[in-house]
């Protein structure tokens, strides 16, 4: 998706909102746009699955 | 006012010997916190009357030789999240139903009970053990004794300040993601979290059930491993309680450090560009002290701390979300401000984010385990700068767990926070020290260790050096 068609931090967390039926106030709403870049990048770090070292074949590990 | 005791082990000696009786040590206490109330605010209820019983009650036991051991006639202070037959819980927040806590002491206020210590009250918190300190949820904000501007750190804002201003021996937190260990090295004071499922959840209003660990705050490592000795062990009554044996806590307390290896993870845990280097320099003074008292320090690795954070936030604000769910779409504007704000963030992860964490989870937790498999005690700073001042605070940086701490409860590792340094400006520097699962003993031996060494954890706070004089 370009950037000029990807939804605004602001518009996400009101649809996000919505969907829960709950009310809250402007500054919270900016507030939660705000931090929407970090919990996406917490979301993203977890796409990728972490290796675990195989202990028969790299006792090393 | 007369002279008091400043630790547990001391209080003990003195209880025993007839030179103060639990009556005098509560009477005491008591004064010091109505006299503190309007300054560092540790307090939400202060039960004078049930405590001035037990202590006479205690009192006339000693009088007939029936000791209960280390805590008989200690004063302390309970996280206002534990429920007390007592008084009210409130968890600091209007959302709580008051009804929540019309019942009998949680498992380990019931325990400490028997063990003869004396809870003086119910101390502050952040909101549900979440967020900062929030003016709107309309609860006094207990205040750091060493800088009343600062924060004592959170959540267990109001054990951390009481212990540091000389207003309990002792007290009960929780810790979810560092809210035992932040508050210890920000009021320079011991805590541990210990291992999960250590100590039962019974009666503790939940923040993120399968991160939330119950564990003591004191002045040193002897009188946390007393603590837990008595808050430690199964229960019938959460599932989630272990059934390991609980060894003698303070057992090995004595014991030097030569034959242990003590793990230093620096990439992972030093080299990260947000550790102050106050902060830094103080933890690897900390660490060659503990490698001079015999320990043997060892290069280790615990990689993955990036995605070890992201899982603990992702898990605890789900779980929180959770609980909450129901309350947050009701009736919003009876949360504060903060915490309301916070756990909306729950909102914005789904079921498969929930599942990518749990299984982040496992395999770090793998890891990790298998590294400290390898040691006996890894040591790391605690939080990367002292106690922020309240005035300037950037809550839009309240998206994560705090990187150095909640890792530790996502890997259900024991892990005790001990002062050791100060900084330039006089404000108190902890560092962590991290032990097998179940092996609080290895923890309190470290911290005890370095606590002979040193004398961070005997450094009074402006308020406590103030009743040197009163």
């Amino acid at each position: 998706m370009s950037d000029t068609k990807r939804p605004t931090a602001r518009a996400v967390v009101d649809a996000v909102l919505a969907r829960e039926r709950i009310e809250v106030d402007e500054e919270i709403r900016d507030r939660l746009a705000r931090q929407l870049p970090a919990m996406d990048a917490f979301r993203q770090s977890l796409r990728v699955p972490i290796p675990l070292p195989d202990p028969e074949r790299d006792p090393g590990s | 006012m007369p002279e008091i005791p400043e630790t547990i082990e001391e209080a003990g000696v003195w209880l025993r010997s007839g030179r103060v009786t639990a009556a005098v040590l509560v009477e005491a206490f008591l004064a010091r916190i109505e006299a503190t109330q309007t300054s560092v605010a540790a307090f939400i209820t202060v039960t004078a009357d049930s405590a001035r019983s037990a202590a006479t009650r205690l009192d006339d036991e000693l009088r007939r030789d029936l000791d209960r051991g280390p805590l008989h006639g200690i004063p302390i202070g309970i996280k206002d999240l534990l429920a007390t037959e007592d008084a009210p819980t409130t968890a600091n927040s209007r959302v709580l139903d008051p009804a929540w806590g019309d019942r009998p002491d949680a498992t380990v206020v019931h325990r400490l009970r028997a063990a003869g210590a004396i809870p003086l009250g119910k101390l502050a918190m952040h909101e549900f053990g979440n967020g900062w300190p929030d003016p709107a949820t309309g609860f006094a904000i207990a205040r750091n004794p060493w800088d009343l501007g600062r924060t004592p750190g959170g959540s267990s804002t109001g054990v951390a300040a009481a212990v540091a201003a000389g207003l309990v021996l002792g007290g009960v937190g929780s810790d979810t993601g560092g809210s035992i260990r932040g508050p210890a090295h920000c009021c320079g004071i011991t805590g541990i979290k210990p291992t999960r499922g250590r100590v039962s959840l019974e009666g503790c209003v939940p923040l993120s059930p399968s991160l939330d660990t119950i564990g003591p705050m004191a002045r040193t490592s002897y009188d946390c491993a007393v603590l837990l000795q008595a808050m430690a062990g199964p229960d019938p009554l959460d599932p989630s309680s272990s059934t390991v044996p609980v060894p003698e806590m303070a057992s090995t307390l004595d014991r030097p450090l030569e034959g242990l290896r003590v793990g230093v993870p620096v990439r992972a845990f030093y080299d990260a560009p947000d550790l102050d280097a106050e902060v830094r320099r103080a933890v690897e003074v900390a660490v060659a002290t503990i490698g001079e008292a015999g320990a043997t320090l060892v290069d280790i690795d615990l990689p993955h701390v990036e995605e070890a954070t992201a899982a603990v936030t992702v898990i605890l604000r789900s779980e929180a979300y959770a609980y909450h769910e129901r309350d947050l779409r009701a009736r919003f504007s009876a949360f504060g401000r903060i915490c309301g704000g916070q756990m909306l963030m729950g909102a914005f992860y789904s079921g498969p984010d929930l599942l990518l964490a749990r299984r982040t989870q496992s395999a770090i937790t793998s890891i990790w385990h298998r590294t400290m498999s390898g040691v006996d005690a890894a040591v790391v700073p605690a939080l990367p700068t002292v106690a922020p001042a309240f005035e300037g605070y950037d809550l839009d940086s309240t998206v994560g767990s705090s990187p150095r701490m909640g890792v530790f409860n996502l890997t259900g590792l024991p892990t005790l926070a001990v002062p050791c340094g100060m900084s330039t400006a006089g404000l108190p520097i902890g560092m962590q020290i991290v032990a097998n699962p179940f092996d609080e003993p290895t923890a309190f031996r470290v911290g005890a260790a370095f606590q002979r060494q040193t004398d961070w954890h005997l450094r009074r706070s402006p308020i406590m050096e103030g009743w040197q004089h009163a």
